[in-house]
């Protein structure tokens, strides 16, 4: 076996409350720091303590697109870690695992060849450090040594001080103490691994995950209003800025429910704040009254929706992009709204600045659409331009704009391109009455046919002027030339491209990837160009139903085959590469 | 200067049936509103849905008339995003306290600086004529014809218990005690609730103008009642068999806008958002 240099994945597991995501972080960022490339994924379960969780951590010098397949090494916090995932490890490969609590049966480990260091974590942590906790830092210090890596825990030191210098030198020491423990016991070993972690030099980059990218978004948009109520995996939003906004003057509200929340962001707009709501299915859910409320009165908002698997409480940890229907259709009665879907970090960063200033500029609801997966997984990032971030304030109207007027100011002004000017609350010559009934120019009531009729065409005429002047066409990966078009949405981006590149290299077969960030209003004419062109088309998505397959077929006519996934984690690479494989009609090789 | 006539400015012709207690409403409102010199463009209405609710339409400023049981929170988001602002919040007792009930204690509790105004008519106007949750027992409506079998909800008590630092009963049959009501919750700071016992005269024929008149009495005329001193309000709300009209309770204590963290007390919603380095925070990811 040779030795594997710099291309790893790891999976750490074991009980909640073990500090399994400890150890996944701080290996990340380790190898982050040491110029490597990094996704990590995170497995949990909706309770504190007990049950068991896992993170995984994929390596490599060239960017990751998925979260891979097989492990290279397992770090198990416990005995049932092992038996859940020692499938999973790939022949050659490293088990490490507490036996404080009992061995594990070799098995088949050994025929696979599979290194197997038992390491006395929790027994180490309690009798020889008299700190139970560190039991993750034994294993840390283990695994490091398993994969050599940071032999002299430079890369560890510094983490370990970051993390734990505001509770004393002493506490430094101790972890210290606790990781030379674990690294003590695999040279004791003394056998040898096929794994090599090494140092390479890069300009630096950020480890962050999708929902940083989009609080961080909200944050350099100007976002200064956030209203939320806790949800999973939404929360993150509201927990990071929260932090954050104290110091540039925002403020985030914890709403008693769902319906507090949305009514609150949205008065936050009228009033002129750059204002944000963030929930997952059951939340949204009880959003959908207030976002009529939001498009009939065009009061500018910005929603994301971290889906989860519905329906109702559903599994509330796990990814699914199963909301797509809600988010479209999800009214009563008939409104314009913009649906966006990230597919990436830096996606994420870039198109809720976007969203924030679509939202202004038409005067209505802008929804982001991430998943559990692309929000909590962690991926190395170059930093983001903030030199590139533009403030696009739309028609609002300053002072002396209104002053100027010559007739008293109409709020629901008719206008070529459906959008009227706006004012906020405390300029004079601006006031001006809006209501969830339908209304005329001066934002009055009304139930007159022909101003009911007027101001329907008034409000969709903005998704016309979307269409002409903002509207992203879909982006387009692999073979330009293939006629065979994979469509995604979403975070299933990075698997897809992964799967095409192993097309090429296995099969000499080029695939086209057709990738919609814009959703709504529906790219239909770039769409058609394409499919119609297409031999084959296959839409991949993690639903049931084949909600975008189905969308494809509304707006274009044309029917795409599905691949389609509902069991709470995303697609691996193998996988898709398989379910693939059994669908592409293979008629004629396109060489590469 | 403000005006009367300038609150007239902006206003559409009132849809409510002759006689409605809600006129006299609006009518304090607009009168406390003038006396206090609060301009039309500091101030925003908001409303929930309701005979009520169209109040937003009768008096000039900014308003919002949102979705049903909504207007606090949606109040909430106006003041914080503009402290500067003076939000009047217009509903009634099936809005504030059925609907929209989930909202009324956390609002309270959060003590933001929002005067809460409810038409309370004990009935479901609008919709003609259902039973609300301020309805007494056995009165008979559309959708209670043997009579109601729910006792009423007590919103005074579940304010007190929230923790509301201005709490106060008017009854739109005596107007000008009304309008000094308004004035003092309006320039109290933090959050006020001024629940108007306004009749409706086509649905609710048992709680009438002279039905309140012979169910009610004023504290200021109860020789030593002292608004400040929690355990009278208390006693007053607990232990009356008629309904106390005034200032039940006024306290202090800091508002939401207040205790928030934050460098500055310049309105949210009025911060410039260009050239705003954020170097520092991007740094945290590396």
């Amino acid at each position: 076996m040779a030795v594997i240099v710099n291309q790893l994945k790891l999976l750490a597991g074991g009980e909640a409350g073990d500090g399994v995501f400890a150890v996944s972080d701080m290996l990340a960022l380790m190898f982050a720091r040491a110029g490597l490339e990094i996704l990590t994924t995170q497995t949990y379960s909706s309770r504190i303590r007990g049950g068991h969780i896992n993170a995984s951590v994929r390596v490599a010098e060239r960017e990751i697109l998925s979260q891979g397949d097989e492990l290279d090494l397992l770090i198990a916090l416990d005995l049932e870690t092992v038996e859940l995932h020692r499938k999973n490890v790939r022949d050659h490969g490293i088990i490490l695992y507490d036996n404080s609590q009992g061995e594990i049966d070799l098995g088949e480990l050994e025929q696979r060849h599979i290194t197997v260091f038992p390491i006395p974590a929790r027994k180490i942590a309690r009798e020889r450090l008299s700190a139970p906790i560190m039991k993750n830092i034994v294993m840390t210090g283990a695994a490091l040594t398993a994969i050599n890596f940071d032999p002299e825990f430079e890369f560890l030191g510094d983490l370990i001080r970051q993390r734990f210098l505001s509770k004393g030198e002493k506490i430094v020491a101790k972890n210290m103490e606790a990781a030379a423990a674990g690294q003590e016991i695999i040279q004791q070993a003394n056998k040898l691994t096929n794994y090599r972690m090494e140092r390479r030099q890069r300009a630096r980059k950020m480890l962050l995950q999708g929902s940083d990218a989009v609080s961080f978004g909200a944050l350099v948009a100007g976002c200064r209003f956030m209203a939320s109520y806790p949800i999973t995996p939404a929360s993150d939003i509201m927990e990071y800025l929260v932090t954050k906004f104290p110091k540039y003057n925002g403020v985030m509200v914890q709403a008693e429910d769902e319906l507090s929340a949305i009514n609150m962001a949205i008065g936050a707009a009228f009033s002129g704040a750059r204002s944000l709501g963030a929930s997952s299915g059951p939340g949204i859910a009880l959003m959908i009254e207030a976002l009529g409320l939001a498009a009939v009165t065009e009061t500018p908002l910005v929603l994301v929706d971290v889906q989860r698997c519905g329906p109702s409480t559903g599994m509330p940890t796990r990814m699914e992009q199963a909301d797509l229907n809600l988010l479209l259709y999800g009214a009563h009665g008939e409104i314009p709204r913009i649906v966006i879907a990230p597919s990436d970090i830096e996606e994420c960063f870039y198109q809720t600045i976007r969203a924030f200033n679509l939202a202004e500029k038409y005067q209505c609801p802008v929804i982001i659409a991430t998943d559990q997966y692309l929000s909590q997984s962690q991926r190395t990032t170059w930093p983001f331009d903030l030199s590139k971030v533009v403030i696009d304030r739309g028609m609002l109207q300053t002072d002396e704009e209104l002053n100027n007027l010559s007739n008293p100011f109409r709020r629901y002004l008719i206008t070529e391109r459906g959008i009227s000017p706006r004012s906020i609350p405390s300029q004079e010559k601006g006031i001006f009455k809006t209501t969830g009934v339908e209304h005329v120019e001066t934002g009055n009531a009304t139930e007159n046919p022909d101003a009911r009729t007027r101001m329907m065409k008034k409000r969709f005429l903005k998704l016309d002027t979307f269409r002409q002047e903002d509207m992203q066409p879909p982006k387009f990966f692999g073979n330009p030339e293939s006629d065979i078009t994979i469509v995604g949405w979403g975070s299933t981006k990075g698997v897809i491209l992964e799967v095409i590149e192993r097309f090429r290299q296995e099969e000499a077969l080029d695939l086209k990837l057709m990738h919609l960030v814009d959703i709504w209003p529906f790219p239909d004419q770039a769409v058609a160009d394409v499919l119609h062109r297409s031999r084959q088309v296959i839409v991949v998505e993690n639903n049931f139903t084949g909600q975008m397959a189905n969308l494809i077929r509304q707006q274009t006519g044309i029917e795409c085959s599905k691949v389609g996934k509902y069991n709470g984690a995303p697609f691996s690479p193998k996988e898709l590469y398989q379910r693939l494989k059994e669908l592409v009609v293979i008629s004629e090789k396109i060489p590469t | 200067m403000v005006t009367l006539e300038l609150y007239n400015q902006n206003t559409v012709k009132s849809q409510w049936c002759p006689g409605c207690g809600d006129f006299a409403v609006i009518k304090s409102l607009k009168e406390a509103l003038v006396s206090l010199e609060i301009h039309p463009k500091d101030l925003v209405i908001t409303a929930g849905i309701g005979c009520s609710g169209r109040a937003f339409a009768y008096l000039n400023g900014y308003s919002f008339h949102g979705v049903h049981g909504r207007a606090l929170p949606l109040s909430t988001g106006i003041k914080l995003a503009n402290e500067a602002l003076k939000v009047l919040v217009l509903g009634g007792d099936g809005d504030g306290y059925a609907i929209g009930m989930g909202h009324f204690p956390h609002a309270i509790r959060r003590n933001l600086d929002l005067t809460y105004v409810v038409m309370n008519n004990q009935t479901y106007g609008l919709t003609k004529g259902q039973v609300s949750p301020t309805s007494d027992l056995g009165y008979r409506t559309t959708t209670t014809p043997a009579g109601n079998i729910e006792g009423a909800i007590d919103p005074m008590a579940i304010a007190m218990s929230s923790g509301i630092t201005f709490l106060a009963r008017g009854f739109s049959g005596n107007p000008k005690h009304l309008t000094k009501l308004f004035e003092r919750a309006l320039a109290h700071k933090g959050f006020s609730l001024v629940d108007v016992l306004s009749p409706c005269v086509t649905y609710n024929r048992i709680n009438t103008y002279d039905w309140y008149r012979d169910h009610s009495y004023y504290l200021d005329e109860e020789p030593g009642y002292d608004s400040t001193d929690r355990m009278q309000a208390w006693n007053t709300l607990l232990h009356n068999e008629k309904i106390p009209l005034g200032v039940i309770y006024q306290g202090e204590r800091p508002s939401y806008e207040d205790l928030r963290p934050t460098n500055t007390r310049e309105p949210i919603a009025l911060q410039a958002l260009h050239d705003i380095d954020y170097s520092e925070v991007m740094e945290e990811f590396f």
